[in-house]
């Protein structure tokens, strides 16, 4: 292992800072990158790293000197009008979740977030290479319809790719497969495209603070999706035993399906617009889009304007919020500011038009296989 | 992995998961010395200190030339180099050799010694606070070495003020680890004990006086085969929390005492005394801290073995994980319980015994019971055998017995190996 760190980011291909750990442009890991100092031995266990997130105490060995608690951080990214935050939740050993940021050639803002299926082998390893396959693809690309379908393809192609052994905490059987679900949302300046498989979620919420429009952008694959697109009532068929159960993925034994590309357009409202992605684990606490609008208000209530990584920040206020809740999975939200809140454009953008709240005027299928 | 600087291991036998609410965290450390050649530096000297009772009962059955014996084979024992002094102990304690500090062990000071151990007469009382005063002095004065005492009595602490021995025994911890011995059955088990308990040795009773010089052979060449010096274990747990108990379970149950840790508000440290390669001791940590949510995790113990220079040669970590999942927060970890039993048996005999003295014979016959009934399970079959010299077993099954007319000494053997434990086959662990 090299212990030179590389100049450029092996994944999209940005120009790393020395001693970067991970890309600022898509926020891989950069291979070869010291590792955090190990405590050196002696007693008492010496402390490194951030303090503790519940008592502000040194972390030693990854746990709190003082309140002894597993440090146990919600991980955030922030880059300024994008960012996401990212945590294994209040149940769950391990954050199988995996969410990337970048932005397009033209500066169009594009995130992702798969989340890794609990029930196979490696779901951490699968979301992870699916996220950074998918971003690779889309940031600092020309970005067009075709560029998203590769994006896709890439990210199942990796996902597949994944090896099932190596995984301490799996006991199934040996044949299973990692899975995860994926969701890609990108924003230009007239639509915003979601691409997803499986139950992650892509949002695009509008207008001011208490009357905000929230819009899914994503098509959830489940069995409680399918029983709504056949007439039940949401809430009903997702309480139903089963109802969350998936019925398309990433991973070497999917089922034959397609991902599902939604196109909404939009226009400015002047009065500020975010997309969102995010993992069950948060969306499920939300119930109906009604209660995104409600935590968004608060979280953007608790935030001032001049906070710095204020965006980043209320990603991890809502994934505070999810763990209040109950945090029974590992919990992802993404976001992106298309468009300040007093109407200031974001650089690069040259019109924006309102989001239909009914969704897609216009879909378009994917074919797996790379067509 | 061990080097010459960390000749230890410690490992940690718990079930980590915790109900949500559940506060008490149980776990069994083992702890071994590594038995290879390389091992810690020795520490700088060793001293032996053999004190003898000479009180006036000694006279009787042959206890005294049993003594002189015992004294003079102990002597050949020692190495050369090993700093020694024997005493006489009745009303006061008198040194026998040399006439005052520490001898140097070899061919000059071998014979004199046993020449002047020959000579010790029996009369006067017995004040063992005294005894081990005069111990303490000798040790102190080699503060550095590997020191230990044999201590022998045939009878009860009468010659002094019953509180004196126990201040003594207080301010000698820690300055000498003491093995004591009972000959005849006319002592206290439970005054050897504190003793014992606190100077970080065995007690041991021996009826018969001729057993005597094969005893001292055994304590002498174990101590001198116990190379690394004032070996200490430091207990970290977090903020709020709450040591309920720490003590030694194998190779016998053992209260150990902790002082505050130079290192910080929230540790104590335990001193352990000399260790020989390959000695392995089992203790049983019981904390309770403040319960996390559901899905923390929390480190609730950090045990560091510390060698005399105070470097750390091995560490081992007590966590609770809390869970909804009942069927992993019910388990019970397998050493857990079976020191918990193990425990449970020592209190059984001791309380039967404490009856059965008490003329409670009904008290006796259950407490007693229960503990054959422990000790079968437990696959302890030295304690069956010293139990069933005392009960008639009706049905070890169920703990039914039939008190025995014991002889004294039967009693007293099963009272002083009552802390003794077996161990279980850590597989299962």
């Amino acid at each position: 292992m090299s212990s030179v760190p590389p100049a450029a980011c092996s994944t999209c291909g940005e120009a790393l800072e020395d001693g970067a750990r991970f890309c600022e442009a898509c926020g891989a890991a950069v291979e070869g990158a010291a590792p955090a100092a190990a405590s050196p031995p002696g007693d008492p266990a010496a402390a490194t790293g951030p303090p503790c997130s519940r008592c502000g105490g040194g972390v030693a060995d990854g746990y709190c000197t003082n309140c002894g608690l597993r440090a146990d951080c919600v991980t955030v990214n922030d880059r300024g009008p994008l960012a996401f935050a990212t945590h294994r939740g209040r149940r769950h050993h391990r954050n199988e979740d995996a969410a990337a940021l970048g932005l397009t050639a033209e500066g169009y803002p594009v995130l992702v977030v798969a989340d890794g299926v609990s029930s196979s082998p490696n779901p951490d390893k699968a979301a992870q290479a699916a996220t950074v396959a998918a971003i690779s693809a889309l940031a600092g690309q020309a970005f067009t319809d075709a560029a998203l379908l590769e994006a896709v393809r890439a990210a199942q192609e990796a996902a597949a790719g994944v090896p099932a052994e190596g995984d301490d905490a799996w006991t199934g059987p040996a044949d299973a497969a990692p899975a995860c679900t994926l969701v890609i949302v990108v924003a230009t300046p007239s639509q915003v495209h979601s691409v997803n498989l499986g139950d992650a979620r892509g949002y695009l919420v509008t207008g001011p603070v208490g009357q905000r429009v929230v819009c899914q952008l994503s098509a959830d694959d489940s069995i409680a999706a399918q029983a709504v697109r056949a007439g039940a009532d949401a809430a009903e068929a997702l309480a139903a035993p089963g109802g969350h159960t998936i019925t398309a993925w990433l991973g070497a034994d999917a089922p034959p399906a397609d991902a599902h590309h939604l196109v909404h357009e939009r226009d400015s409202t002047g009065a500020g617009a975010t997309l969102v992605a995010c993992s069950d684990g948060f969306w499920n606490y939300t119930l109906d889009d009604r209660g995104l609008a409600a935590e968004l208000d608060a979280v953007e209530a608790g935030t001032r304007d001049t906070d710095e990584g204020r965006l980043g920040l209320r990603c991890k206020a809502l994934v505070d919020w999810a763990n209040d809740q109950g945090g029974s999975d590992n919990i992802t939200v993404a976001m992106a500011v298309l468009e300040g809140e007093h109407g200031t454009l974001r650089a690069g953008v040259k019109t924006m038009s309102a989001c239909d709240a009914s969704p897609a005027a216009r879909t378009m299928r994917t074919r797996r296989g790379g067509q | 992995m061990s080097d010459s600087k960390a000749p230890f291991a410690a490992e940690v036998f718990q079930n980590e998961y915790l109900a949500a609410g559940a506060d008490t965290v149980d776990a069994i450390v083992t702890v071994t010395a590594e038995g290879s050649a390389t091992v810690a530096p020795a520490a700088a000297g060793h001293v032996e200190l053999i004190i003898v009772d000479c009180s006036g009962s000694m006279d009787r059955n042959r206890k005294i030339q049993a003594a002189r014996e015992a004294a003079k084979v102990a002597i050949d024992c020692l190495d050369d180099g090993v700093e020694f002094a024997v005493l006489a102990g009745s009303n006061t304690a008198r040194q026998v050799y040399p006439a005052t500090g520490l001898a140097v062990a070899g061919p000059n000071t071998r014979q004199p010694a046993q020449a002047a151990v020959d000579r010790l007469e029996a009369s006067g009382g017995t004040a063992i606070g005294s005894w081990l005063h005069a111990a303490w002095r000798l040790a102190s004065s080699r503060p550095s070495a590997n020191r230990h005492a044999i201590l022998l009595t045939d009878g009860r602490n009468e010659s002094e003020d019953p509180s004196y021995l126990g201040q003594v025994v207080e301010s000698c911890r820690g300055s000498f680890q003491c093995d004591c011995r009972g000959v005849g059955t006319d002592w206290e088990v439970e005054e050897l004990r504190k003793i014992g308990t606190a100077l970080l040795g065995t007690v041991d009773i021996v009826a018969d006086p001729a057993d005597l010089a094969g005893d001292f052979e055994s304590m002498i060449i174990a101590s001198q085969g116990r190379g690394i010096a004032d070996v200490s274990l430091r207990l970290w747990a977090p903020q709020g929390a709450k040591l309920l108990s720490m003590s030694q379970v194998a190779p016998e149950i053992l209260e150990i005492k902790s002082a505050p840790s130079p290192s910080g508000p929230l540790a104590h440290d335990y001193l352990l005394g000399a260790w020989a390669p390959g000695d392995s001791r089992d203790y049983h940590v019981r904390i309770k801290v403040r319960p996390g949510n559901v899905g923390d995790e929390m480190l609730c113990g950090r045990v560091s073995l510390l060698l005399a220079d105070g470097s750390v040669a091995a560490q081992a970590l007590v966590k609770a994980v809390w869970t909804d999942d009942t069927e992993l927060s019910t388990r019970i970890n397998k050493a857990v319980a079976h020191y918990t039993g193990q425990a449970e048996l020592a209190a059984a005999i001791q309380e039967g015994l404490a009856a059965a003295k008490a003329g409670d014979d009904a008290t006796a016959t259950v407490r007693l019971g229960k503990a054959l009934k422990l000790a079968t399970e437990a696959g302890h079959s030295d304690t069956v055998r010293l139990l069933s010299k005392v009960v008639d077993p009706i049905d070890a099954a169920t703990g039914t017995v039939r008190l025995r007319v014991a002889t004294r000494a039967d009693e007293m053997q099963l009272d002083t190996r009552s802390t003794r434990t077996v161990r279980l086959s850590k597989k299962e662990g």
